[in-house]
């Protein structure tokens, strides 16, 4: 095959590899009034990835219907970059397509159309180049030739290719479909294809402009020698410092751990811990959940709740006494007789607390240290 | 590298030893039950409590008497483990 690829895509990242991104791809879906726009049913979603594909190598639009979306008719279409025609000249496209998974009842249509673009980028007419039903889920090969419309050229309206897979989908089809277009495709201007002994001719007359050329290249020679001379110092320190970099990450790799090490342990341990402790593991999760609600717990006023009584009897709950709230706010709440009282009450227990709990980390640390450096046996 | 092939082996040898202990874990119903019932207790205690206390106090003092006594019992576990060693001759 004469791969020449598009020029567009060439163009379009300096390599002449076609990529994904090279490729505008969208999919779209027949409305009511038969007009294609783009799909907005979350049923359906793709992936566009470069793969091989029955021993191909190419370009796959991966789709998956979701749900149901029965009776929808869809189309994947996967527009070209700008080409540079020329009015008159005849092209030559070879490339190969194909699709998958999809079921002997169902019609996909493959079409290839030259679309012409305004400066706005609107669409302003399209020349169908082929059209064919795809009958079998093999990648076919194809093979033609087309000229472009002269006027729309010479009007100065930019083309691209686009490439159009165009099926109705039914519910039993729900899962994937590939699209795929070869990644090697031809692209040739018949016109521009001269013989070889054209080609000779056209050597030959490139021979004065390359031999004008000669001092330049030579000049250029001892020009990268010269920076090549001076970068020679740079390269060898660059070396050793990244010599030294290299041994000094070596050594801290060596003793520090890699990151989320510590992490990863700690998790392992408490699942071992939980495997193996059970019981013993828990206990102290309960008490610590206990310890945090008793922090968080904020008694507003002074009261005292007799929680509800009740059990559950042959699958019936069965009540006795319903929740009751004794409120003693009425009696040493702000304002009332007992206040002063209370308040006072409250400082001397607060106290008495703080001397006990005093009191109790010094026996504590007795039982530890000692009196005199040394433990008590209690 | 190291310290991660330390830390591994330190990890091996105590899960390895540690493994045969298998105690098993309270039914899931039974935890649910204790921690409704604790929520009970602190929810309807806590106010009555505040009655004869202030709450503010003995919110800080409970958890901190809680600690002392598990970092004692603690000390209590090492102590004995220690005294079992001839070359350690520490006796209480």
């Amino acid at each position: 095959m004469c791969s020449f690829a598009f020029p567009s895509y060439a163009a379009s990242d300096g390599t002449e590899d076609i990529i994904a991104s090279d490729i505008d791809l969208t999919v779209q879906e027949f409305d009511e009034n038969s007009q294609w726009h783009d799909i907005k049913n979350n049923a359906f979603s793709g992936i566009w990835n470069r793969d091989t594909f029955s021993r191909f190598k190419g370009f796959h639009y991966v789709s998956v219907m979701h749900s149901s979306i029965e009776g929808i008719k869809v189309q994947v279409v996967m527009l070209t970059e700008e080409l540079d025609l020329t009015s008159d000249h005849e092209y030559r496209l070879t490339f190969d397509y194909g699709i998958s998974n999809v079921s002997a009842s169902t019609s996909v249509f493959f079409l290839v159309d030259l679309v012409y673009y305004n400066s706005n980028g609107e669409e302003i007419d399209s020349l169908n180049l082929y059209s064919s039903l795809i009958e079998n889920t093999n990648v076919q090969s194809l093979d033609f030739s087309f000229k472009p419309n002269t006027s729309n050229i010479s009007s100065g309206y930019a083309c691209k290719l686009r490439f159009s897979f165009q099926r109705q989908y039914h519910t039993t089809e729900l899962g994937y479909t590939h699209y795929f277009i070869s990644e090697e495709i031809g692209f040739v201007d018949k016109d521009d294809d001269s013989g070889w002994f054209q080609k000779i001719i056209n050597a030959i007359k490139e021979i004065p402009d390359k031999v004008a050329n000669l001092g330049d290249r030579i000049s250029n020679f001892f020009s990268d020698l010269k920076n090549g001379i001076t970068d020679l110092g740079d390269k060898i320190g660059g070396f050793f410092i990244e010599l030294k970099d290299n041994i000094v990450e070596g050594l801290k790799g060596l003793f520090v751990p890699s990151e989320g090490f510590f992490e990863e342990k700690k998790v392992e341990l408490e699942l071992f811990l939980e495997d193996h402790f059970g019981i013993l593991w828990t206990a102290p999760n309960i008490i610590i959940s206990t310890i945090e609600q008793l922090i968080t717990m904020s008694p507003e006023e002074p009261s005292i709740t007799m929680p509800a009584i009740q059990f559950t009897w042959e699958n019936e709950l069965i009540t006795l006494t319903e929740p009751m709230t004794v409120n003693f706010n009425d009696y040493i709440g702000d304002g009332s007789p007992l206040e002063v009282f209370y308040n006072f009450y409250r400082a001397f227990v607060t106290i008495i607390l703080i001397f006990l709990f005093i009191n109790y980390c010094l026996k504590k640390y007795h039982y530890i240290f000692g009196k005199d450096g040394e433990a008590v046996e209690h | 590298m190291i310290i991660e092939a330390l830390f591994n082996a330190i990890f091996k040898i105590f899960t390895t030893f540690l493994g045969v202990i298998n105690i098993p874990d309270l039914p899931a119903d039974m935890k649910l039950q204790i921690t409704s019932f604790v929520d009970t207790l602190i929810t309807s205690a806590a106010p009555m409590i505040d009655l004869v206390m202030s709450y503010n106090v003995v919110k800080v003092l409970v958890p901190i008497v809680i600690i002392i006594e598990l970092a004692v019992e603690v000390y209590k576990l090492v102590m004995w483990i220690i005294t079992k060693i001839p070359m350690a001759n520490i006796q209480r």
